[in-house]
């Protein structure tokens, strides 16, 4: 069977079945305007809050909180550890080819990330429990629980992290 | 920052740039651009929650969570796919909760019952009747395949995204319903 990967009907998918599909769903939610203007209201504070924020941050720092390198002494190193410095630079590499390599294979740096957002929460919780009851568990990184498998305690478990973290409001 | 949209309640028609470039520019502290992508997205959103809770108020209220969610995850949000595949598992969780805490599961209904979405009641008379009932025949995962294809109009790919299963799960799945949909009697004149 050949099937278009696009939003394209194709002869596995008549049209008119298509048309009944969608005629099943005639009926369509209303939105009020109070429920948008509510949504925009908490995108202005949302953002709004998010602007202080990094204002605070990019102030300026106060000047005796600076550090001034002249003064600080020069670090002497151990001659038996000066023998090793000549690796360093390999041994940094390795590790970070390693990481790379890690991090490419389980396509998410975080571990329950399922959605890869960038954020562990509830719907990771969801998606990772539903994967687990169909038995789709290869090529997931979300043993976050480390018992070594992946399975409902890891689900369990990134629930219980989402619900402290929203609850402390991070 | 930019002025907000907004209108006596009323959303300025679309904003021009993509999903990636709306949420590009909202992680960057554009209020506007998360306003756009709420516009593109907001009634999909609704009739989803509204296919699932079954309720107008819920399906209203799992909208503005589905949002609010959205909006936390700003200034770092990464979309990497599609934002109604991103968008899909949130809706259902949330419709999902919202249903359980107002109380309104009903003997023998399954939470893979409610996942298919299409227990709203919603029934058109006549020939379309049939259909609803051929396909509440199918297996969940073909039933919910099928929804997404022909009612939302999903393609394969975000289908894929928005279940979580490969692109091959998604054809065989969907393969497998026509076949199944295309030897019902009933529902002969749809495939002729």
């Amino acid at each position: 069977m050949k099937m278009d990967d696009r939003d394209q009907p194709n002869s596995d998918e008549p049209q008119k079945l298509r048309d009944a599909l969608r005629r099943l769903e005639k009926e369509r939610l209303f939105v009020p305007g109070t429920v948008d203007e509510a949504m925009v209201r908490a995108a202005q504070e949302h953002f709004g809050q998010k602007k202080d924020v990094e204002a605070e941050e990019s102030s300026p720092v106060p000047v005796e909180a600076l550090v001034f390198h002249s003064k600080l002494k020069p670090v002497k190193i151990d001659p038996r550890v000066r023998r090793w410095h000549k690796w360093l630079p390999l041994a940094a590499s390795i590790t970070i080819a390693a990481t790379i390599f890690y991090f490419a294979r389980t396509g998410s740096a975080l571990a329950g990330d399922l959605n890869r957002d960038g954020a562990v929460d509830v719907i990771d919780a969801m998606l990772l429990a539903e994967r687990v009851e169909r038995g789709e568990r290869s090529g997931l990184s979300a043993d976050v629980n480390n018992d070594g498998r992946i399975d409902a305690g890891d689900s369990e478990e990134i629930l219980a992290r989402a619900v402290d973290l929203e609850r402390s409001g991070s | 920052m930019p002025p907000l949209a907004c209108i006596d309640g009323t959303l300025n028609p679309a904003d021009e740039r993509t999903d990636l470039e709306l949420v590009a520019a909202a992680n960057g502290g554009d209020a506007a651009a998360f306003e756009g992508l709420y516009a593109r997205h907001r009634d999909w959103v609704a009739n989803l929650a509204y296919r699932f809770c079954g309720d107008r108020e819920l399906a209203l209220d799992v909208l503005q969570e589905a949002f609010l969610y959205l909006l936390k995850k700003f200034p770092h949000f990464e979309l990497r796919c599609e934002l109604r595949s991103f968008l899909y598992p949130v809706v259902k969780h949330l419709a999902l909760n919202a249903r359980a805490k107002a109380g309104r599961f009903e003997t023998g209904e399954s939470r893979e019952e409610l996942f298919a979405g299409l227990e709203a009641p919603r029934v058109e008379a006549g020939a379309d009747e049939g259909l609803r009932g051929a396909l509440a025949k199918l297996p969940v995962q073909q039933r919910e395949t099928v929804v997404l294809r022909f009612m939302d109009g999903m393609d394969l790919a975000e289908i894929a995204a928005a279940l979580e299963v490969p692109l091959g799960t998604v054809k065989s799945r969907l393969h497998h319903a026509l076949e199944a949909l295309r030897k019902n009697p009933a529902l002969k004149e749809f495939f002729e």
